[in-house]
């Protein structure tokens, strides 16, 4: 125990102890001000001390100089809160009260964690409280992207642009973000390849749309031919004696190998060339992995690989899907159509990005990666053991085409700049002329800095460097090229800059700040021609514009910059399932169960449906790939889009809780956790987040090697008080989840030990409440549409404002609420509501 | 000015780089044996590792020389250097709060989360206070070493920021992330010429010029607040500035020739820290700096250890016994390459001759000890640099979460600096120096 008094000792060290505020500077506070959880929390917590820890911080002794007695019941300031949470951490640690002392019952111990909990985190909010003030942003990726992409007609990949760290909110939130050294050389060099990758396409006239078509039997076939030919002539003449040398083997090593592994080296070949229609086509196979397909292209244009093949034979619906891989990254996954005798066409469409003008894509089977070796092990578990040499493949390829370029109806802005009036790639009064730099640099900067004129210091500077650089032997375009770089690494670009409002006191944006920020919001990317343009002073034009925006395919931005941050797909991306169990776990699941999230989304917004579709739905926005995971009916599309699909009535699925992403975030990829999917209800369905687990608290779980249900190792939380206060709540809502497994299909039953149990999917919330199925359960959650309004409402403040939501905006908070309220909280409604609010409005 | 001990010889693709077997007998000689100094300087290196280690299989039960006790399971790579290590019980960072941060208030002590108006703050790091002591003569003030993981830092317990080092305003120093682009900080750039080099710097400092011109007139209208974020835009542009000037300061003087070629660009986990920390022997050796920082990578190291789970899904290894296995086999790993450093230190010479090893003060460690316990954290030192400190013993600390701060004070002290107070430290710790 003399650890626990030295700890203690030192919080006396911190500053002076608990309770030396007198008991006069107690007033009744109204419930905005500070301090009111403890206040809340005094009629639990005040008994609570008072019988467990008085008799040594009390009145007549304050052990380690702590009393408890004589506490004011605010926490007003950092120092106070401190002082509560360390008292906090001893009794979550049981380093309080002592062993030998008076001790606590699992419910009281339970009850008064609870009650500070809650006071000392909301005293810590209060206290880190901006008081509504935003802190200007600079463009996170992926508004960089965007806006690269408007000014010049092509994005930029992700992971080349400076990182956005590590961000709890949002990342539009400046207060998250940081600018070092490294940001600053990383935009400057990310800057200049934007520029020269623009003297590349833009200066350039708009190509006519051409298509090319791959065989993919043109690599494989023949190849596979001369290896079955070559390894006969070597195994005849292994026959008769040959040596390793003779044989033609680089060492004794390699041809033991080959000999050994002789099926599937010859013979699976060989069977691959029995099948009829190796001379126009592929079959994906452990002999033909992938079929690709590359051409150079303009990067302002969306072009379509097209893929034209059939299902072979009657394969498991697993085994008709196929996914596009473009280098390292999967784009999609598509069903194929028809069969090798009909062959039917697929097709995606995508842009590319900077520096990625190779058009190149590689089509194979969506299996796991894991059986990049051989797929056999896999075809076997899913279709049954087969022939040991037979390729048994799923799918077969004649050809892929690349068909483009087409391009987006309005010109990038650099567009407009150098060629006013006039078709791009002619006739320009700006390209090539030294003389005529200047003025074209002002008209970019101008533009890049969205439309805030340049000081002109700055801009002679800009006009002088590009001459010295002229001087100097350098070309015209590599001199244009760094004075572009600077301009685009450059505050005025890189910052959404709100200035002060010019009158004192006053809030209100400028209407071009104004034009900014929904643009950002609702695009994220700078305004356009229309916007700038418009007086958003007047309502109905307000009304009018966003109503326009919402309308234009750039509103997908919205879609997935929100949710993708809402849903926290970087937890998901996190969750490495072990897709050798898991074997139907594969990466492009994992691609589109992300998708499933922000499509779904996108259809609440589209349709403009109630917010409640997240908790539960009577459809499903699925593609092919997931609609076998969830074995459900889908018509089979021809395309990579998402399409949506009515349910059953009787259907367990529907709403956020039955996606795979939501599901597998709540595992730790081995096995589900009920744990998790609980917290995450209650954060993002109920508003109402768990606190954060305490550090120091052992792992669950004893080893005594005893094989538990999913449900007794998570039972084992009631035990313990520390824990018990806040899984007494989430772990039971996790529990109706259960009959979903770590991947998100459905199950009956759980593997304990060597055998199935039958999962009991029920439970009793805290308040009584009692559910039996995932059904009840998320009935029971629907009566609390409010709560998820509340939080979706907060989020997407956050995410628009670029800080986040405080007590201080209650009202305007409940304001908004009121009025999405009657409509039942419908999801493009909200989003106005947000982008027409006051507060969007205020600096 | 002090000497630079450029090598005269050539030792070009000397060694395979990235190659897992790198041999460096060359070391030994690196830094020419000129001994202009009259004691060679001291070096203070601080390594970090994200999540701690597995709670028993790794921590000493007992306290004791290790000759005694013996090392642990997770400590048994470490066996040939038990008599130079010392590791040390019942240290708690006072600042730390974030289970998934092991690095983020390491080496500053600071509650990140604690000041008003703030959702976070941090202050500075005790090695650039060092830097500003140790390094005045040196091209580089400190090197700052991290690591790039698609996962991010907190999935590999790393919490938030960009290295274990923070600047005066307590804002994250970027690190250099890949071993290629140490090797460029550290070795002559054979087509590097003084008057590219020249033209370079002056047309550099110009367009700082001009970004700095377009910030002032738009700090003019804003309010307080976006001027301090503003501001952040300008300390980059000030820092990038400084490293011009000293890099200008140092024009004249050649580095030394790189001893091996180019490594991969995509050199990840084991083969990463393994050259990293090779390259900050070489770094020491060639006086390039004298304060050495490094946050590790954790799950690339795991994925190449072919364990397919993140750092943070390991850390929850409690209730799976393949987790536990995969933890432990995870410890030795980090035991084997901290090993392997400390071999490379032992037969580096310096200046005056001696070994390299006995003129650096090295920590290893983290703010988490297991899983997401933030008390009584690893704390393992080595190197002859602290020469009060007699290594070859496990000490557990009579107080309970005595601050980590006192840890890195006493180790400051070590070092040379004359301060008697860091971060909350409430004294040094003085169990070390028995």
């Amino acid at each position: 125990m003399k650890a626990v008094f030295l700890i203690l000792a030192w919080l006396a060290v911190l500053g002076p102890a608990l309770g030396e505020v007198s008991e006069d500077s107690k007033t009744e506070v109204s419930d905005k001000a500070p301090g009111r959880a403890l206040k809340h929390a005094r009629p639990t917590l005040e008994p609570f001390l008072k019988t467990y820890c008085y008799r040594c911080h009390g009145e007549r002794r304050q052990r380690g100089q702590v009393r408890f007695d004589t506490v004011d019941w605010e926490i007003t300031n950092n120092d106070n809160a401190q002082r509560w949470q360390d008292v906090l951490d001893q009794l979550n640690g049981g380093d309080m009260p002592p062993e030998d002392a008076k001790l606590p019952s699992n419910d009281e111990l339970a009850a008064a964690l609870d009650s500070l909990t809650d006071a000392v985190i909301e005293a810590r909010q209060r206290l880190t409280s901006h008081g509504g003030e935003i802190t200007m942003r600079r463009l996170n990726r992926r508004e960089y992207s965007a806006t690269i992409r408007d000014l010049f007609g092509f994005g930029v990949v992700l992971e080349e642009i400076p990182d956005d760290g590590e961000i709890e909110s949002f990342d539009t939130v400046g207060a998250e973000q940081f600018f070092t050294s490294n940001h600053f050389e990383s935009y400057l060099e990310l800057g200049k390849k934007v520029a020269l990758e623009s003297f590349r396409f833009n200066y350039s006239p708009y190509r006519e749309v051409t298509t090319e078509r791959h065989e993919p039997e043109e690599r494989v076939t023949e190849k596979t031919r001369e290896k079955v030919a070559d390894l006969d002539r070597k195994m005849a003449l292994k026959q008769q004696g040959a040596s390793w040398k003779e044989m033609g083997f680089k060492d004794e090593g390699e041809a033991e190998i080959i000999f050994q592994q002789w099926d599937s080296r010859a013979e699976k070949p060989r069977k691959y060339l029995e099948y009829p229609k190796v001379d126009t086509g592929v079959y994906i196979s452990d002999v033909a992995k992938w079929a690709s397909a590359a051409r150079h292209v303009d990067l302002r244009g969306e072009h379509i690989l097209r893929i034209r093949g059939g299902v072979v034979g009657d394969p498991p619906e697993i085994r008709k899907m196929v996914r596009i891989w473009d280098r390292d990254s999967i784009r999609a996954t598509l069903k194929m159509a028809g069969t090798p005798e009909k062959p039917e066409t697929i097709e995606f469409r995508a842009f590319r990005d900077l520096g990625r003008s190779h058009f190149g894509y590689s089509v194979r089977e969506n299996v796991p990666e894991n059986t990049i070796n051989t797929l056999r092990g896999y075809i076997d578990k899913v279709q049954g053991k087969g022939e040991w040499t037979d390729p048994r493949p799923a799918i077969w390829i004649d050809w892929i085409e690349i068909e483009g370029p087409f391009y987006p109806e309005k010109r990038p802005k650099i567009e407009e700049i150098v060629f006013p009036g006039m078709p791009t790639g002619k006739g320009s009064p700006y390209i090539w002329d030294d003389a005529k730099v200047p003025e074209l640099i002002e008209k970019f900067a101008f533009e890049a800095f969205r439309r805030r004129a340049p000081e002109p210091e700055y801009l002679a500077g800009l006009v002088e460097l590009f001459q010295q650089n002229r001087a100097a032997g350098m070309d015209h375009r590599d001199a244009m090229v760094e004075v572009m770089g600077i301009i685009l690494s450059s505050p005025g670009f890189l910052f959404i800059q709100e200035a002060e409002p010019a009158v004192e006191g006053g809030t209100e944006l400028t209407n071009r700040e104004l034009a900014i920020r929904l643009a950002y919001f609702l695009w994220s990317c700078p305004p356009d021609e229309e916007l700038y343009a418009a007086d958003l002073s007047q309502a109905a034009e307000r009304e009018r514009q966003i109503d326009r925006m919402l309308a234009d395919p750039k509103a997908v931005a919205l879609r997935d910059g929100f949710m993708s941050q809402w849903a926290e797909f970087e937890r998901y991306d996190a969750i490495t399932v072990d897709n050798r169990e898991h074997f139907r776990f594969n990466e492009g699941v994992k691609y589109d169960a992300k998708r499933e999230v922000t499509e779904f989304f996108g259809v609440l917004i589209e349709e403009d449906l109630p917010v409640r579709n997240l908790i539960d739905s009577d459809f499903l926005v699925i593609n092919n790939a997931l609609a076998t995971h969830y074995e459900i009916e889908l018509p089979n599309s021809r395309s990579a889009d998402f399409a949506k699909v009515a349910l059953p009535a009787e259907s367990p699925r529907g709403g956020l809780m039955t996606q795979i992403a939501f599901l597998t975030m709540g595992s730790n990829g081995e096995r589900s956790s009920p744990v998790i999917r609980g917290a995450l209800v209650m954060e993002k369905l109920l508003h109402d987040e768990p606190p954060p687990p305490p550090p120091n608290v052992p792992e669950l779980g004893s080893d005594d090697g005893k094989p538990r249900s999913n449900r007794e190792m998570v039972e084992m939380h009631q035990e313990q008080a520390v824990c018990s206060s806040c899984h007494k709540k989430m772990d039971v809502i996790g529990f109706g989840l259960e009959n979903f497994d770590t991947i998100g299909r459905w199950r009956e039953t759980e593997k304990v030990g060597n055998k199935q149990i039958p999962i009991d999917p029920g439970g009793t919330l805290p308040d009584g409440s009692r559910f039996e199925t995932v059904q009840d359960l998320k009935a029971m959650l629907l009566q609390h549409e409010e709560d998820l309004a509340h939080q979706l409402v907060e989020s997407m403040l956050a995410y628009a404002l670029g800080r986040t939501i405080e007590f201080s905006d209650g009202d305007d908070v409940e304001a908004l609420l009121k009025r999405l309220q009657p409509d039942g909280y419908r999801a493009r409604s909200m989003i106005r509501e947000i982008a027409l609010s006051p507060l969007f409005r205020k600096k | 000015m002090n000497s630079f001990h450029s090598n005269s010889r050539t030792r070009r693709s000397f060694l395979r780089a990235g190659s897992s077997v790198l041999a460096l007998p060359f070391l030994e000689t690196f830094a020419a044996p000129k001994a202009t100094l009259a004691s060679p300087p001291k070096r203070v290196i601080f390594l970090g590792g994200g999540f701690g280690f597995t709670k028993d299989s790794f921590y000493p039960k007992e306290a004791g020389r290790f000759s005694e006790i013996g090392m642990t399971e997770g400590l048994s790579p470490l066996e040939r250097h038990q008599d130079d290590l010392t590791m040390v019980a019942n240290l708690t960072n006072q600042g730390a709060t974030d289970p998934h941060g092991g690095s983020v208030s390491y080496l500053t002590g600071a509650n990140v989360a604690g000041t008003p108006g703030k959702r976070f703050h941090n202050s500075v790091s005790c090695d650039q206070v060092l830097a500003q002591e140790l390094s005045r003569d040196t091209r580089y003030a400190a090197l700052t070493l991290s690591a790039k993981e698609p996962d991010g830092g907190s999935n590999s317990g790393h919490g938030k920021g960009l290295s274990l080092a923070w600047d005066d305003a307590g804002n994250p120093i970027p690190g250099i992330e890949r071993p290629l682009d140490l090797y460029h900080a550290l070795f002559a750039n054979p087509n590097a010429s003084r008057e590219a080099l020249d033209a370079r710097l002056k047309k550099k400092q110009s367009i700082l010029d001009l970004v700095r011109l377009e910030g002032g007139a738009m700090k003019r209208t804003l309010s307080k607040v976006d001027q301090d974020k503003l501001d952040e835009y300008f300390t980059g542009v000030r820092q990038v500035e400084k490293g011009l000037e000293r890099q200008a300061k140092w024009a004249d003087i050649p580095k030394p020739e790189a001893p091996f070629e180019t490594p991969n660009e995509g050199l990840t986990g084991e083969e990463a820290i393994q050259l990293m920390y090779d390259m900050i022997i070489i770094a020491l050796q060639t006086d390039a700096t004298r304060v050495v920082t490094y946050r590790q990578p954790v799950c690339d190291l795991l994925s190449g250890m072919g364990i397919a789970l993140k750092a943070h899904s390991l850390s929850h290894y409690g209730f799976s016994q393949p987790r536990i296995a995969a933890s432990r086999e995870r410890d030795k790993k980090c035991s084997a390459l901290f090993g392997h450093f400390l071999d490379r230190l032992k037969e580096a010479r310096d200046t005056d001759g001696s070994r390299l090893f006995d003129n650096c003060i090295v920590s290893y460690g983290t703010n988490l000890r297991s899983g997401h316990e933030l008390k009584n954290l690893p704390a393992i030192l080595s190197g002859g640099g602290a020469k009060d400190i007699r290594h070859g013993r496990h000490i557990i600390l009579p107080e309970e979460d005595t601050p980590l701060a006192n840890y890195w004070l006493t180790l400051m002290q070590q070092a040379g600096l004359e301060i008697d107070h860091f971060s909350h430290s409430t004294g040094i710790v003085p169990e070390l120096l028995a």
